[in-house]
């Protein structure tokens, strides 16, 4: 157990170590090394004290992110409060950490806990739909002259190869509640780092060759848009043309990255542990598209909002999790995958401890959870607590920007690196927002 | 004409899921995993002790001549003597979280319904197991968990029905424990495929009516949004033994579950209680299906009792007692 209260100082010279005249030849300097390219989105990085090989390690790690939208219950998950009046009827089980106990509900996570790293301390401080998605997703509230770029675009972004023929970033999420909540967005990173949203097929639409075109002719019309491409380029050298090129080596790598979304590809043996639930089956292939190299898949599973019958939907839906969860995590295990594959298990908020007249649990960001497994977070933390109620934090408060910083530094990107938009520095967590350290690797 | 009128209603710190009349006390089983000795409105005994014994919520308390029977979502069968504060025995019943427990009218046998599926037909001065039956489906169409709601007995004792979340009730004979009939009342089980993924609803109460030639089926009907109770509160009822559909009525004017049934033993009519984020009280015909009277609940109702007399009704439910009269108006 690593409950450990984080620094509450949110000073900017105290927290960075700089004065307002160093951050201003900071931004001189910064600008004079990239040339003046102000304006290009993400091509100066400010403050940037990280050594270049430490991102170029970076290449080559993924984040899963499992999005439990609308909110699952932090008391029949991951902080039961068995006995108490706001705890619920279910019980707990010991897990695999000593001391540890989470929900009846999940007795195969309870035999894999020693391989997470739980947050039971986030006070995120926003109860609504869909700007507690937004904030969760970004890390932050936007400003009004400022939309911010999700979690997904930055790692899409960040860790990426140039030449990757998969996506960058795959959203899963086939209900309609909810799904536009979230509002993913790549924002001024531009739309090479959109999500590719998979919500109604597994399989993306238009990437199989149309079956009236031969493979020669298909290979033939490459050639040809080449030949005229790079002659075009030679005369023509400008951002855009780059670009334009650029976005046709793209469609041809995706194309070719096709069988990727064939899950019967994959053995009986392998999709049994995943269950055939969609979930299980989108869980399934979020590993699929890790172990080919997407920096960032988000498998969406709604609906988690139990306004009524809270106990039953529970019962219903968390085993799913628990099962989808711990073959997810096995898989990983077994492909040698987990320590360059981050797993994260998060909703927008958590639910009240009060138990409403239908049985049900209403929205709560005061005191919630998350769980984090594999790339660059200890093995069996615990980190944080809620008191016996689970109506207030009481240890190692955390909010949306520290879970954000924590996710980018344990796959080895600096929280505290910049991005340039226009004349203004763009940070990737706001200043004063650190990483929960005591969870990283 | 028959209306309810409310008498009394007392607030009380745990939700009250269930209640039953033993040696001239009423007993509510709640969230707090104790039950609570309560006077005729409601109001606790200050001369009973609450009992313990149970680790999770009390979901069912039920009266033989010898104990005060008790269920809850531990699995346990608990047998009291509650004047003296005495558990007699405690069983492990159940697999998963028992929903019910019904003393059949003039035999000795009892039965327990729970999520594990089964129906457990038990000896009612010594907790025996007579029966495990198994019938319901143990998943939903889905693939997920299904849950084995509530069960009644016949006026006879006889027979016993039992029902679950996909809206499938069982008709069971005692004391041979062979089924004798399936019906099916799926319009109380919504599967939204499209928004949210998941269900809610099943049926939650049972009656048989005086005559035992037709069976009352509450729950509710189809929900637009799942995140709560929106569905309009339903009861169906079956004519036994064919088992066929004799009736449906849907209130315009409450939204919830149909939590507990009641004919009245002497007066043609049947009490229906529940609820969504407000609690109703509903007297319907059974004959022609309509609502005769219709009122608010200061609480989601979970069960309901008439006191012996019957002209008086206890109401248990989300942290509040009511006491109502049953008023013939002519």
């Amino acid at each position: 157990m690593n409950p450990i209260s984080k620094n509450t100082s949110h000073t900017l010279g105290a927290e960075h170590g700089m004065s307002r005249r160093l951050f201003m030849n900071s931004l001189a300097v910064s600008l004079a090394g990239t040339g003046g390219l102000v304006g290009n989105a993400g091509s100066a990085h400010l403050f940037d004290q990280a050594p270049l090989q430490k991102e170029l390690k970076a290449k080559g790690r993924s984040v899963i992110l499992v999005w439990l939208a609308g909110g699952a219950s932090q008391f029949e998950t991951w902080d039961p409060k068995p006995g108490r009046a706001t705890g619920g009827p279910f019980g707990t089980l010991p897990t695999s950490v000593p001391g540890l106990h989470i929900s009846e509900l999940m007795p195969k996570m309870a035999r894999r806990m020693h391989q997470t790293c739980l947050i039971r301390s986030l006070n995120t401080k926003d109860s609504g739909h869909d700007t507690a998605s937004v904030m969760m997703m970004r890390g932050r509230k936007d400003e009004p002259a400022m939309k911010y770029p999700d979690i997904g675009a930055i790692l899409a972004k960040e860790l990426a190869r140039a030449d990757s023929a998969v996506p960058d970033y795959v959203s899963f999420y086939s209900q309609t509640e909810g799904r536009s909540f979230s509002k993913l967005t790549p924002s001024f990173l531009g739309a090479r780092y959109a999500p590719m949203e998979l919500n109604v097929s597994m399989m993306p639409p238009h990437l199989r060759k149309s079956d009236r075109i031969t493979d020669l002719d298909h290979a033939a019309r490459a050639e040809l848009q080449a030949l005229l491409g790079n002659q075009f380029a030679k005369n023509h050298a400008s951002p855009w043309v780059k670009s334009h090129a650029a976005a046709y080596a793209r469609v041809a790598g995706l194309m070719s990255s096709e069988p990727l979304f064939d899950i019967e590809r994959e053995p009986a043996s392998i999709r049994e542990r995943y269950g055939p639930s969609q979930f299980g089956q989108q869980m399934l292939m979020a590993r699929r598209l890790a172990e080919a190299g997407v920096p960032f898949i988000r498998v969406g599973r709604a609906w988690w909002d139990s306004h009524g019958q809270n106990f039953e939907t529970h019962q219903e839906m968390v085993p799913e999790l628990d099962r989808v969860l711990s073959a997810l995590l096995d898989d990983l295990r077994h492909r040698g995958m987990l320590d360059h594959t981050l797993v994260v298990v998060m909703g927008e908020f958590g639910r009240t401890p009060a138990i409403n007249s239908q049985l049900g649990r209403d929205h709560f960001s005061r005191a919630w959870s998350a769980l984090m497994a594999g790339c660059g977070v200890q093995e069996g933390a615990v980190f944080g607590a809620t008191d016996p109620d689970g109506k207030e934090v009481i240890e190692g408060e955390v909010g949306a920007g520290e879970l954000f910083a924590t996710m980018l530094q344990a796959v080895g990107i600096p929280h505290t690196k910049h991005y340039q938009f226009g004349q203004r520095p763009i940070p990737l967590v706001n200043y004063g927002i650190e990483p929960i350290r005591q969870i990283l690797t | 004409m028959f209306t309810f009128q409310l008498e009394n209603q007392t607030e009380h710190q745990t939700i009250l899921f269930c209640l039953a009349a033993h040696d001239g006390h009423w007993f509510a089983g709640g969230s707090d995993a104790r039950i609570h000795g309560l006077d005729s409105s409601g109001k606790p005994l200050s001369s009973l002790q609450a009992l313990g014994g149970h680790q999770s919520y009390v979901t069912g308390v039920a009266s033989s001549e010898s104990f005060l029977w008790s269920v809850g979502y531990d699995g346990l069968l608990n047998a009291w003597k509650p004047h003296d504060n005495t558990l007699h025995t405690s069983h492990q019943a159940h697999q998963k979280w028992v929903r019910d427990i019904q003393v059949a009218p003039h035999q000795p046998w009892m039965a327990t319904v729970g999520d594990d599926m089964k129906v457990m037909i038990w000896d009612a001065l010594t907790a025996r197991l007579i029966h495990s039956l198994e019938g319901h489906a143990k998943q939903s169409p889905q693939g997920f968990s299904s849950m084995l709601y509530t069960c009644a007995f016949s006026p006879d004792g006889t027979l016993l029905a039992t029902a679950d979340r996909i809206g499938e009730i069982l008709l069971w004979e005692l004391p041979s424990g062979k089924l004798l009939q399936k019906m099916s009342a799926p319009a109380m089980y919504t599967w939204d495929e499209v928004q949210r993924l998941r269900s809610i609803g099943g049926i939650r109460s049972l009656a048989f009516s005086t005559d035992q030639q037709t069976l009352a089926v509450g729950g509710m009907g189809h929900v637009q949004n799942v995140d709560g109770l929106g569905g309009k509160a339903r009861v169906e009822w079956f004519d036994l033994p064919s088992g066929e559909p004799s009736g449906l009525f849907e209130s315009d004017s409450h939204k919830g579950l149909v939590e507990s049934l009641q004919y009245h033993p002497s007066e043609p009519y049947l009490i229906a209680g529940g609820g969504s984020g407000k609690g109703f009280l509903m007297l319907l015909d059974p004959l022609t299906h309509e609502a005769i009277h219709e009122t608010e609940s200061p609480m989601y109702v979970h069960q309901i009792a008439l006191n012996q007399d019957t002209n008086s009704l206890l109401a248990v439910g989300h942290h509040r007692t009511a006491e109502w009269s049953l008023l013939k108006n002519n």
